[in-house]
């Protein structure tokens, strides 16, 4: 069962409920907190967008109450050697936001958003040896769940230029896994165990915007977790060392109508290491995006974004290079109900490489946000 | 996932013996093999009435005024496909037999003047029913009787085989019909009754004596082998088989009647009360997996499949660890298996593929 895992060859997925394959490792693939409207110019400007579950200082940036939320269906296919899979799909929320603001100088915010997606499922076939003749055995591997991140966030604004913020993270979550072997041979039963994992673990953070020029807006985030704390059937197995995370990003107006943002991030990954088999590697990250934003003051009506984002993905098999994703997105917004309404969408290419597996994914992302 | 021959699984193992009579048993097996062991058998049949209703809609009887002939319905469950030309000799029985009948007692009376016919078994008949009439003669004592009528059954072939008659025990027994003559008001009608044998059972011309010491299966009485294992419990509580095959060895040729195949099978039990332990039932997709199968005269190594059982045990701890080896169908044969046993040497031997439980969390 090992071995399972850690080659990852002749996978035939079941074609539901999937999460990327370079997810299989240590506690999954990493989420995304960034709203639909932020994932349009790849997520540059998540750092200064409310909507977005990173800033625990962005929330005084809500102009009222107001509410998000926002799905993300994805359309993957893979190549591993001479396997070749497609057809596979996803469906998640990846952040749920509301927030408002307390008074002039007070904004609040609370987000449910995915910290780690663990949802996978692998089937392996291959021949073993027993009492002395090949049988041919299937195993199939599944796990089915997520770690949760939920944060709650209080922004303080002293002056007008300057937004500081703290956010107080609850981590939590189950996973259900099955391992299951079956055999050619009838001779042999079927092997099939099950366990559920549970989560549970805190983190704090810290956040900041400043806005130095009416049209520069400038985001800064910390956020540094606790452990993990991981049962597998009520029974205490691992703590895992949550990663720090840095983060940084700018927003600015260079024209009427046009606006421009970038964004770094950077987790400390290999924290998470020791609980983590040998046969996996995991590494530090980092993530980098910048893109553009056209209001409609300039262009098309509608507004229209556009961005491109580099991240590394932290867990790897043992001695294969870094795996890492390329992303292209294009976004834009409705507006209903007196602008009290929007509606972002979001579309996105993503290219991810790593453990020699090459995955393509389209990404739709929509995202609803209501300010009543 | 690892292999595993637990050469000592047997911690005790013994034998019991009269689990199922030859009259409990759902076939009954006659076997031709002059100079050697044969097998005949009895049916005694429910007494006749003396009267029969006239009506199948009214209770009133008539008396019975003449007998026209009797019918006799044979069963055939099984026998050796090769072997062609067999007969079927049918022998007038002393009336009053029964369970304590000995053969001895009902030998003399396999001759020629009680016979009634000798009849052809259909060369295409492997299974099923084949019928034959009787004189209505057949029977001079019938009243004096009490209307019960015995018959015995012995098989005549051109070489050395066997042939089982269904049992009343399988609902496919030997059935006779008399067929009668009932006055109705001085008008004589024509009516007939069936009768099953209320004791059906056959005999062995001579026992067939088993190795000392060895752990005997099957012949009749049935004979069952209990085996008491001691599993390690890393593998059978803490991890999953996925095969499980308990190994016997004949320790002298199988005897039973020639080109007969003895199927042995291996039950769990519920309770461990001895040798009345009560078995529990072979879920019917097991039952293929649970046998194993070895000609008369064979030495060959047997091979049952335990795997559901000793997958039991980690389900239901609370179930003795005993396997039980008997004969399938039990006590419908004299086929009977003398196995090594701990005190002979070549104890049964359990097999064990199994695989540890993995380590299902964050990796």
């Amino acid at each position: 069962m090992t071995r399972l895992v850690l080659l990852l060859v002749l996978l035939a997925p079941a074609l539901q409920a999937q999460n990327s394959v370079l997810g299989v490792r240590g506690l999954g693939f990493p989420g995304r907190w960034s709203s639909a409207l932020s994932r349009g110019v790849a997520g540059a400007d998540q750092l200064t967008d409310p909507l977005s579950a990173i800033n625990p200082g962005a929330v005084v940036l809500f102009p009222a109450a107001t509410a998000g939320i926002t799905i993300s269906g994805g359309y993957r296919d893979y190549d591993l050697g001479t396997a070749a899979v497609d057809g596979l799909r996803e469906t998640r929320f990846p952040v749920i936001v509301a927030g408002g603001r307390l008074s002039q100088r007070f904004g609040f915010g609370v987000a449910l958003s995915t910290y780690a997606e663990r949802t996978w499922d692998l089937t392996v076939t291959d021949t073993v040896m027993v009492r002395g003749t090949p049988v041919e055995v299937t195993d199939r591997l599944r796990s089915l769940g997520s770690i949760a991140n939920m944060t709650g966030a209080l922004a303080y604004r002293p002056i007008p230029q300057i937004g500081i913020g703290v956010g107080l993270h609850a981590i939590t979550g189950s996973t259900r896994l099955d391992a299951r072997r079956t055999f050619a041979d009838s001779a042999f039963r079927e092997y099939r165990q099950s366990a559920v994992t549970t989560h549970s673990g805190f983190g704090v953070g810290l956040g900041a915007v400043v806005i130095p020029v009416p049209d520069i807006r400038i985001g800064l985030a910390f956020r540094k977790d606790g452990t993990l704390a991981t049962d597998v059937d009520g029974v205490v197995q691992t703590d895992v060392s949550l990663p720090t995370m840095f983060a940084v990003g700018i927003n600015a107006i260079a024209m009427p109508g046009l606006r421009l943002a970038a964004a770094a991030i950077r987790r400390t990954w290999s924290s998470t290491a020791p609980v983590f088999a040998s046969d996996t590697d995991t590494r530090d990250t980092w993530e980098f995006s910048g893109g553009l934003g056209l209001d409609g003051a300039v262009g098309p009506p509608l507004p229209l974004r556009f961005g491109v984002r580099y991240a590394q993905l932290p867990y790897v098999p043992a001695g294969q290079p870094t795996a890492r994703e390329l992303d292209v997105a294009a976004g834009t917004s409705f507006r209903f109900g007196a602008g009290r309404g929007v509606v972002d969408l979001a579309v996105e290419r993503v290219l991810r490489d790593g453990g020699g597996v090459q995955e393509r994914v389209w990404q739709i992302t929509m995202g609803m946000t209501v300010r009543p | 996932m690892f292999d595993t021959l637990l050469l000592d699984a047997v911690v005790q193992d013994s034998t019991f013996t009269g689990f199922l009579p030859a009259y409990s048993a759902s076939v009954m097996q006659l076997v031709s093999e002059p100079g050697g062991v044969e097998a005949v058998a009895l049916a005694r049949f429910v007494a006749f009435s003396d009267s029969l209703p006239l009506s199948p809609v009214d209770t009133l009887k008539g008396p019975i005024v003449a007998t026209d002939s009797f019918r006799l319905d044979i069963p055939i469950a099984r026998r050796a496909a090769t072997i062609q030309g067999l007969q079927i000799a049918i022998h007038r029985m002393p009336a009053g037999v029964d369970t304590l009948t000995a053969y001895d007692a009902v030998a003399p009376f396999f001759h020629d003047s009680t016979a009634l016919d000798t009849l052809d078994v259909p060369d295409t008949l492997s299974v099923g029913r084949f019928l034959a009439v009787l004189p209505r003669d057949a029977f001079p004592n019938l009243d004096a009787d009490g209307r019960l009528i015995t018959l015995g059954f012995r098989l005549l072939a051109p070489e050395p085989t066997y042939l089982e008659l269904g049992a009343v025990e399988s609902t496919n027994a030997v059935i006779l019909t008399r067929f009668t003559k009932v006055d109705s008001a001085g008008t004589q009608v024509f009516r007939n009754e069936g009768r099953l044998p209320g004791l059906d059972t056959y005999f062995a011309t001579a026992d067939v004596p088993a190795p000392p010491g060895a752990l005997v299966v099957g012949g009749i009485p049935s004979a069952r082998a209990f085996l008491r294992l001691a599993v390690p419990s890393a593998i059978v509580d803490s991890s999953t088989v996925v095969r499980a095959t308990l190994i016997l060895v004949p320790v002298a040729p199988v005897v039973g009647p020639p080109g007969d195949t003895l199927i042995l099978l291996g039950a769990g039990i519920s309770a461990d009360v001895g040798a009345k332990s009560p078995l529990v039932e072979v879920p019917a997709d097991s039952v293929a997996f649970r046998v194993g199968r070895v000609a008369v005269g064979s030495t060959d190594t047997l091979r049952l499949d335990v795997t559901d059982l000793v997958r039991s045990w980690r389900a239901n701890p609370t179930r003795p660890r005993v396997i039980v080896v008997r004969a399938v169908p039990e006590g419908g044969s004299l086929s009977a298996a003398a196995l090594g046993s701990s005190l002979l040497g070549g104890a049964p031997i359990l097999q064990v593929t199994w695989i540890p439980p993995v380590t299902l969390g964050d990796r």
